[in-house]
């Protein structure tokens, strides 16, 4: 294996030089072609393209061409005061919309100096990571359909249902919340919710058995993950995975408990790590995490505190950012390290720039370096195995 | 080696087994689906379906002052309001009230803005149509909306409770 | 004129076999019909859902209105195909089940035609499928679906080896190729008990065959390659998914005949027996198709060649001993 070249000098050569990882005799030559994975496809996630170069069945290189579904949401962000911001940044990752609120009001509270009280604090985490839970579910039902299995995703989909219902009393929408706001949260939880809320969880965790049953222990789906797609510790981290696609490598770094935010300091959870970094450690990494969400949830819904510290701080529509102030806000998205960079020009309500750092994007560009020297089924396996939504990619 | 061979094929067939009672013991539960649209789920109040101006049915007047806080804070322009200066008392009239139905991202920073209580919302989905313009509503069009809503008891008669656990 | 001679002379046996063999036709197509229904309503009632449900009540018309839409859509055929294979590849892929369908026992003298080598005709029938399968690759002219044309014709010839082999143990305790005196062998114990092995790979080989997940990389929607009848629309394509489900019920009845004792049991009739034997096997079909993932192409040639022929030869061989020894 040569020595790992820097990303400058293999953009400046147009040649794949590395050898590939399963040697292949050669006693017929045939040209390489290319496959193009259409903007429409049905295991893209969104609207994708990947220009696939295959030599017979192994996969040489693979291209994304992404970009098919920006909406220019920072740009928009930029006229918007810091209340408006928050229907944007919903729309970044509409599967875990919470997560994003969440992360843009860290970033305006702290370049504005507001400060949220405690109970707007656990809610939020709650929330935050109920939706972790709903965004595992829906790539567990996608990554069982892009192998083959049919049935997996309308289990998911019928626990992350529960999970929408619980959404849709707290805020009343299902899909784009738009309920974690600068200074708390938008309401405060309805009568009755935190039963609901906990009689979910124990009824969640009693679905959990049966997915390994039907997905994790089957030798099928094992045979097609385990050795599929392997990134080294020093790979992932060279190519800026964060999330599950990073610990599945054995990077023990969870932004949650590394560089807490919220209430996350006070609460014990389990970080899952995997040792051997294929595709079978990434999906068990995940699987695990829904586990340790329903445990963070439930300690906050004993922490909570009373409703006498209000949900919420007031902010006014038009809360002032102060000028020459620029915050970089870190937060563990389901799909990795979402960090939401704001900076105020010369202040007033409207911040100058935004910028979202979305996880699926650095994950995606590992997908060449992944996938190369393996099959093209096995592209789809790795694809789904590194949870990539469009909208993050292309905001 | 044999003996390990044949042993991870009795394993195999065993999971496979037990993959396959799963997928066989939920064929005989009840499916979860409810069937559109003879039934319905019954959503909690807080559901943003429709915005509506609340009515005061006698006058058919609403409540809004024309205080421009909807417009304002809207983050999409959905909202667009019309009014005109009172000769008398130099207070602001609404003369109409355009709420863009097609283009709202129903994020409810609006109702939430109206400090006069005249914006609501309703549980009230299927207000779809044929024609783009139709979508464009006025404030006699939002009036209806909630005067229908309350009307509406026999379709709640029809929407049932999702809970399956 | 003598009516019983006009009855008993050849053409009248030929009128016979004609009117019978059109009936027979019918009945596959309305078995055809009916198994898409059972598909989708099985495979909703798996997924916590219900199938269809507004045509016909509780949907029993949906077939009827999918055979309609597909019979109605426009019959496009693309530039610069292999005109006289492209059509000729559907066609000849929904006769091969038809046919032999007609050596299959139904019931004890419910039989289109007794051969004594029933079992070798079915199986070199099913062959032509894979002949079918490789003419619709070629012929479409699109590189995917030459792909999925090749790689399904590799799949079904692996696994028709495995399924020879599976099917020799029936064979070697019936001691004949025909399927009635299979059946008949069957009157004390059915064979599935004799031969447990046996039944299981003929099951796991007749799903390869059939193309469907676990095997079903051919047509796999979530692969580029969109398989093999991509390029087909309209009733061409009703005539591929037609074969598929009468694929199914040909697999189905032979895996009955062969290891479930065909029409024999107690009480019912044998017609009714046979009919419950050959829907449980179809489900169990559908049953592994919606709960498992599929294999990749080149672990679906190791599991064939490395795992099941070597299983089916050993399932000969203790056959053949425990037959010498008993």
């Amino acid at each position: 294996m040569t020595a790992p070249e820097t990303i400058a000098e293999r953009m400046a050569k147009d040649v794949i030089e590395q050898p590939v990882r399963h040697e292949v005799t050669r006693d017929l030559w045939t040209d390489d072609f290319n496959v193009n994975i259409g903007p429409q496809h049905p295991s893209t996630h969104g609207v994708l393209r990947l220009v696939v170069t295959l030599d017979g069945e192994v996969v040489k290189k693979v291209q994304p061409y992404c970009g098919y579904l920006h909406r220019s949401i920072e740009k928009i962000s930029e006229n918007r005061t810091l209340l408006q911001l928050v229907c944007f940044s919903d729309r970044v990752d509409y599967v875990a919309a919470m997560n994003a609120n969440l992360a843009v009001c860290l970033a305006g509270e702290k370049i504005a100096g507001i400060e949220v009280p405690e109970r707007g604090q656990y809610i939020r985490v709650i929330m935050a990571e109920l939706n972790r839970i709903a965004s595992h579910l829906l790539w567990f039902g996608d990554f069982g359909l892009n192998l083959g299995a049919g049935t997996p995703f309308f289990y998911a989909f019928r626990e992350r249902e529960q999970v929408i219902n619980l959404f849709e009393e707290v805020c009343g929408n299902r899909l784009t919340y738009n309920y974690i706001r600068p200074g708390g949260v938008a309401f405060d939880l309805p009568e009755k919710w935190v039963e609901r809320c906990q009689s979910f969880l124990d009824y969640f965790l009693t679905k959990l058995p049966e997915y390994h049953r039907l997905v994790t222990n089957n030798p099928i789906f094992q045979v097609r993950t385990r050795g599929i797609g392997v990134v080294t510790r020093e790979e992932a981290l060279n190519w800026g995975l964060s999330g599950p696609s990073l610990r599945g490598s054995g990077v023990d770094f969870d932004v949650r408990r590394d560089d807490p935010y919220e209430v996350y300091a006070n609460l014990k959870f389990r970080v899952p790590l995997g040792t051997r970094g294929d595709t079978f450690e990434r999906y068990l990494c995940r699987m695990m995490e829904m586990e340790s969400s329903v445990d963070i949830i439930r300690q906050c819904l004993e922490k909570l505190p009373g409703a006498q510290g209000g949900h919420a701080k007031k902010v006014s529509m038009l809360a002032r950012i102060p000028a020459n102030r620029e915050v970089l806000v870190r937060t563990e998205a389901p799909r990795g390290e979402m960090s939401v960079y704001m900076c105020s020009g010369t202040g007033g309500p409207k911040p100058w720039r935004v910028k979202y750092r979305t996880a699926s994007f650095a994950n995606l560009a590992a997908l060449d370096q992944l996938s190369r020297g393996y099959k093209i089924a096995d592209l789809m396996a790795i694809f789904g195995s590194l949870d990539v939504v469009i909208p993050e990619i292309d905001r | 080696m044999l003996l390990l061979r044949i042993r991870s094929l009795a394993l195999s067939a065993y999971l496979l087994g037990d993959g396959m009672a799963v997928t066989l013991r939920y064929m005989f539960t009840k499916p979860v689906t409810l069937q559109y649209p003879h039934e319905m789920k019954k959503l909690p109040e807080r559901t943003r379906g429709t915005l509506i101006l609340y009515a005061d049915i006698e006058r058919m007047k609403c409540k809004c002052t024309v205080c421009m806080v909807c417009e304002v804070v809207c983050p999409n322009n959905s909202i667009h309001i019309d009014f005109e200066r009172d000769t008398v008392n130099k207070k602001k009239v609404l003369t109409k009230y355009y709420w863009d139905a097609d283009k709202c991202i129903y994020c409810g920073l609006c109702v939430e803005g109206c400090g006069f209580d005249a914006l609501g919302w309703v549980p009230e989905f299927e207000i779809s149509t044929t024609d783009r313009r139709k979508l464009v509503w006025d404030e006699k069009d939002m009036m209806q909306a909630w005067l229908t809503s309350i009307g509406r008891k026999d379709i709640d008669a029809k929407r049932v409770d999702n809970k399956w656990y | 004129m003598d009516i019983a001679a006009l009855l008993a002379s050849e053409w009248a046996q030929l009128a016979l076999y004609a009117v019978a063999g059109f009936v027979l036709l019918n009945v596959m197509l309305g078995i055809v019909t009916f198994l898409v229904l059972m598909e989708r309503k099985v495979s909703g009632w798996m997924q916590v859902r219900l199938g269809p449900m507004e045509i016909g009540p509780w949907g029993i018309l949906v077939t009827v209105a999918d055979a309609i839409k597909l019979m109605t859509k426009q019959d496009v055929v693309p530039r610069h195909v292999d005109r006289f294979v492209f059509r000729l590849a559907p066609a000849l892929i929904a006769l091969p089940p038809l046919i032999a369908v007609s050596l299959v026992p139904f019931g004890k003298n419910l039989i289109f035609a007794d051969t004594s080598v029933a079992l070798l005709l079915v199986l070199a029938l099913t062959s032509l499928t894979s002949m079918a399968i490789l003419m619709a690759g070629w012929g479409s002219n699109n590189k995917y679906s030459l792909l999925g044309g090749v790689r399904s014709a590799a799949q079904d010839l692996s696994y028709e080896v495995a399924l020879i082999f599976a099917a020799l143990g029936p064979v070697m305790l019936a001691g004949s190729l025909s399927l009635q005196d299979i059946v008949k062998a069957q009157g004390g114990v059915w064979f599935v008990f004799l031969q447990p092995l046996g039944f299981i790979l003929f099951l796991i080989a007749g799903i390869a065959e059939l193309n469907r997940t676990p095997f079903d990389i051919p047509e796999a929607e979530s692969e580029i390659v969109a398989g093999y009848h991509t390029e087909y629309s309209g009733m061409r394509f009703a005539l591929f998914f037609m074969a598929e489900y009468a694929n199914m019920f040909l697999v189905s009845c032979i895996v009955a005949t062969l290891f479930l004792g065909g029409w024999q049991g107690p009480v019912l009739p044998g017609v009714l027996w046979f009919v419950l034997k050959v829907f449980a096997v179809i489900f169990v079909i559908m049953w592994v198709r919606w709960t498992f993932p599929r294999f990749r192409v080149d672990q679906l040639m190791t599991f064939g060649w490395k795992v099941l022929v070597p299983l089916g030869l050993l399932n000969i061989l203790l056959t053949g001993g425990v037959m010498l020894l008993v």
